[in-house]
């Protein structure tokens, strides 16, 4: 076996380990089917909540050996409302670890459950209605930076924790999930029974309205920011600055220098 | 009246030339001709203009990285005059009233402010700004594949030691350089990386304090310091990266360029083009295309957002925070080492001196100390003009396949928190993966290398790809037609 043969192998079995891992089963996520009857707002919420919460935060939100009671100082509308919008849950298993993902309900349904939530016994903050074409950007720029760049990032593409917490991009997040995140602390690892609403990686900001609003005024012009000077390749700095200018600039570069520096007829 | 005499003078010429009458010697030369005549007599340059346009240089195309690393030094003088005129030094507050809306009415450096108003209001500063940036990147890089083909090629032999040294230190500098600039805009990354820096400096016992406050002037973040950093980046190290340059390029000139080995290749002689026109064309042309790659890169990449990334305040900070991709190894090599509290002498050595203190000043006494290391190690005293092809020297390529990935692991290690965050893996296995790595690959691959190098020499003119397996892991007697 020569050294070129054994280069291909290795490569063709890298392509097929790769396309048995693409082609490997996904697992389908939760789709509740469509309800076709004429049921009220109120009917929906528990119909929803009994079909899909029920089973492991108990009929009454009194929680199971399988999900935490939604009855805490914290629990309420403001905290269902982030846990659904953000796609955390539902959970198909309740052993896995909650992650944001895309929503997965219709806002309507959302709102329904989050109304049935509230008739349980939690004291936490409802939804909160914030405005943020009321903040004031720069003052929205001092306080993002003093308060979530260390973990959002300044450019709010998110980042890593310690013990594995993920730190959510703020790309295409509403204003009234960031605003309920600010209010609740969200960030439990849904697989800690000890760890509530305000105990989370997120810490709890007791901020006025008015810097709310001009928190989430910043972080709106985060999500589409004053694009100067060209491609902003990820905005994550000089990790992506560094391939950019390694892989393109310094690689054209000698392929440009193997070009001119080759007479015709020199090449094999 | 002028114009009438100079009628006049090129009636007579033409009268003269029709009437067939010439009078040699009496015909004035022309106007270029006699400058150049007076200044021969004077300056005696025409033997040597006639012998350096005539001087050979070997062609192979991996000659050309060093100029890549000179052109881009070109491209980064040019367009950091330009930045300088509008960048003010100064860590004064001042209170931002620019159009750039998201930060207005906020408390922030002179320095900061001025590299946003060169960002926005300063015609073409941007992509000035930018082009500075990538080139500074480009420049350090081409600078390690330069001394990469240095190294592989045995080109640091007698007598090039002195061209060496004289490189590696020009690496030192540009490495201080980038550093130096990157800090300048004082946004609230770089002011993280000069806090680094900071704790870096203050971790070498016994003199770390007093070297912190003697170069910044105080407690960080100390007020001098920018104006400082400003005098180093545009002044003091660019001088002496030219002077150093001017030595280097004179070297090569003086001892001549080293060749491949090939049919007509000697110790004793130059087979290439002649300075003029060909190899004066094709570097001028290489000059046009690194300008042409920067600025591209310059306004269609964007590098250093500053305006994202807010003024920096010690009290906040921003993640991800990388430093730029040159100092990747020394970061890495901050977030690998472990927090252990080493005791020396009754004194707790602080740990950052050990990953960014003790690892460079090794890394650094290795490539300056490598050409006579290896004169040690292999006895050999000889002068070299020709080249090694890296198969033949399987111990220096070994070493440096080996040296090279454990600073490539350092430095992907970097940025262990964007790989647990793209891979969604946990930080802390993300940190001890890398820090196995560090430890095992390197040597791996050195071995690994030293294998198909010997495997390579050993069989003679045979391509990579068709080297027989077999051949790697039993060494046979060399064949004698290498």
């Amino acid at each position: 076996m020569t050294a070129r043969t054994a280069v291909f192998v290795a490569v063709a079995l890298g392509i097929a380990a790769g396309a048995c891992t693409y082609l490997s089963d996904e697992p389908t996520p939760f789709r509740p089917p469509g309800v076709t009857s004429d049921v009220n707002a109120e009917q929906r919420g528990l119909e929803l909540y009994e079909r899909d919460c029920a089973w492991c935060h108990g009929s009454a939100g009194e929680g199971t050996s399988f999900g935490p009671d939604l009855n805490g100082p914290l629990d309420g509308g403001a905290y269902t409302h982030f846990m659904l919008a953000t796609g955390q849950m539902p959970l198909e298993d309740p052993e896995k670890r909650a992650a944001p993902a895309s929503p997965r309900y219709e806002a309507a349904d959302i709102d329904a459950i989050v109304r049935h939530v509230e008739t349980f016994g939690g004291t936490g903050p409802g939804v909160p209605t914030p405005s943020p074409a009321a903040g004031d950007i720069a003052e929205g720029a001092e306080l993002y930076l003093d308060n979530c760049a260390a973990c959002h990032s300044s450019t709010a593409v998110g980042g890593a924790l310690t013990s594995g917490e993920v730190v959510p991009d703020l790309d295409g997040v509403s204003p009234v999930v960031v605003a309920e995140a600010m209010l609740v602390g969200p960030g439990c690892p849904n697989t800690s029974r000890t760890c509530g609403p305000g105990e989370g990686a997120m810490p709890r900001f007791e901020l006025d309205e008015r810097s709310v609003n001009s928190i989430l005024r910043y972080i709106e012009y985060l999500q589409r920011p004053i694009d100067e000077g060209g491609a902003p390749i990820g905005r994550v700095g000089p990790v992506a600055e560094g391939a950019v200018a390694l892989g393109v600039g310094v690689v054209a570069l000698l392929l440009l220098a193997r070009w001119i520096g080759t007479r015709t007829g020199d090449r094999e | 009246m002028t114009d009438a005499a100079r009628g006049g003078a090129r009636g007579s010429r033409s009268e003269r030339e029709r009437a067939g009458v010439s009078l040699p010697g009496r015909e004035e030369p022309p106007f270029q001709d006699r400058i150049g005549a007076w200044l021969d007599e004077r300056l005696h340059l025409s033997r040597f203009a006639r012998q350096a346009l005539d001087k050979v240089f070997p062609d192979h195309w991996s000659f050309m990285f060093g100029e890549i690393a000179l052109y881009s030094f070109v491209v980064l003088v040019l367009t950091g005059v330009f930045l300088a005129f509008f960048f003010e030094p100064s860590l004064t507050p001042t209170t931002y009233e620019g159009p750039y809306e998201p930060l207005r009415g906020l408390e922030m450096s002179d320095a900061y402010a001025s590299t946003l108003r060169l960002s926005f209001e300063v015609r073409a500063g941007l992509v000035m700004r930018q082009t500075h940036h990538w080139a500074a990147l480009v420049f350090i890089g081409s600078i390690v594949v330069h001394l990469c083909r240095v190294f592989f090629t045995g080109a640091f032999r007698r007598p090039r030691e002195i061209n060496w040294v004289i490189g590696v230190t020009m690496l030192l500098l540009a490495l201080l350089n980038g550093f130096t600039g990157y800090s300048l805009p004082d946004d609230l990354l770089s002011g993280t990386g000069l806090r680094i820096m900071y704790s870096v400096i203050l971790s070498v016992p016994l003199l770390g304090p007093w070297a912190a406050f003697l170069l910044f002037g105080g407690e960080f973040p100390a007020e001098q310091i920018l104006g400082r950093l400003f005098v180093l980046h545009i002044f003091l190290v660019p001088v002496i990266l030219g002077a150093l340059l001017g030595a280097h390029l004179a070297l090569v000139w003086h001892q001549k360029h080293t060749q491949f080995p090939e049919p007509g290749h000697t110790e004793a002689n130059v087979v290439g083009s002649r300075l003029w026109p060909t190899y004066a064309l094709k570097s001028v042309g290489l000059f046009f295309l690194v300008a042409a790659v920067l600025t591209g890169l310059g306004g269609l990449v964007q590098i250093n957002p500053v305006w994202l990334y807010g003024p920096f305040d010690p009290s906040q900070v921003t993640s991800p925070a990388q430093p730029d991709w040159y100092l990747g190894w020394l970061e890495g090599a901050l977030r690998l080492f472990p927090n252990w509290e080493i005791r020396a002498f009754g004194f707790e050595i602080p740990e950052p001196f050990f990953p960014a203190v003790l690892v460079p000043g090794i890394t650094f006494a290795v490539l300056y100390a490598w050409p006579f290391l290896e004169r040690l190690m292999t006895k050999d005293q000889a002068e070299h003009h020709l080249l090694d092809r890296p198969r033949d020297r399987p111990v220096r390529t070994a070493f440096g396949a080996g040296t090279l990935t454990f600073y490539a692991s350092l430095f992907a290690a970097a940025s262990n928190d964007l790989v647990a965050h793209w891979f969604e893996l946990d930080i802390e296995t993300v940190t001890w993966f890398f820090r196995v790595l560090v430890l095992v690959l390197p040597p791996a691959v050195a071995l690994l290398t030293f294998l198909v190098c010997r495997a390579l020499r050993d069989a003679g003119d045979v391509r990579l790809t068709h080297l027989p397996l077999s051949s790697v892991w039993r060494p046979r007697a060399r064949s004698t037609h290498r």
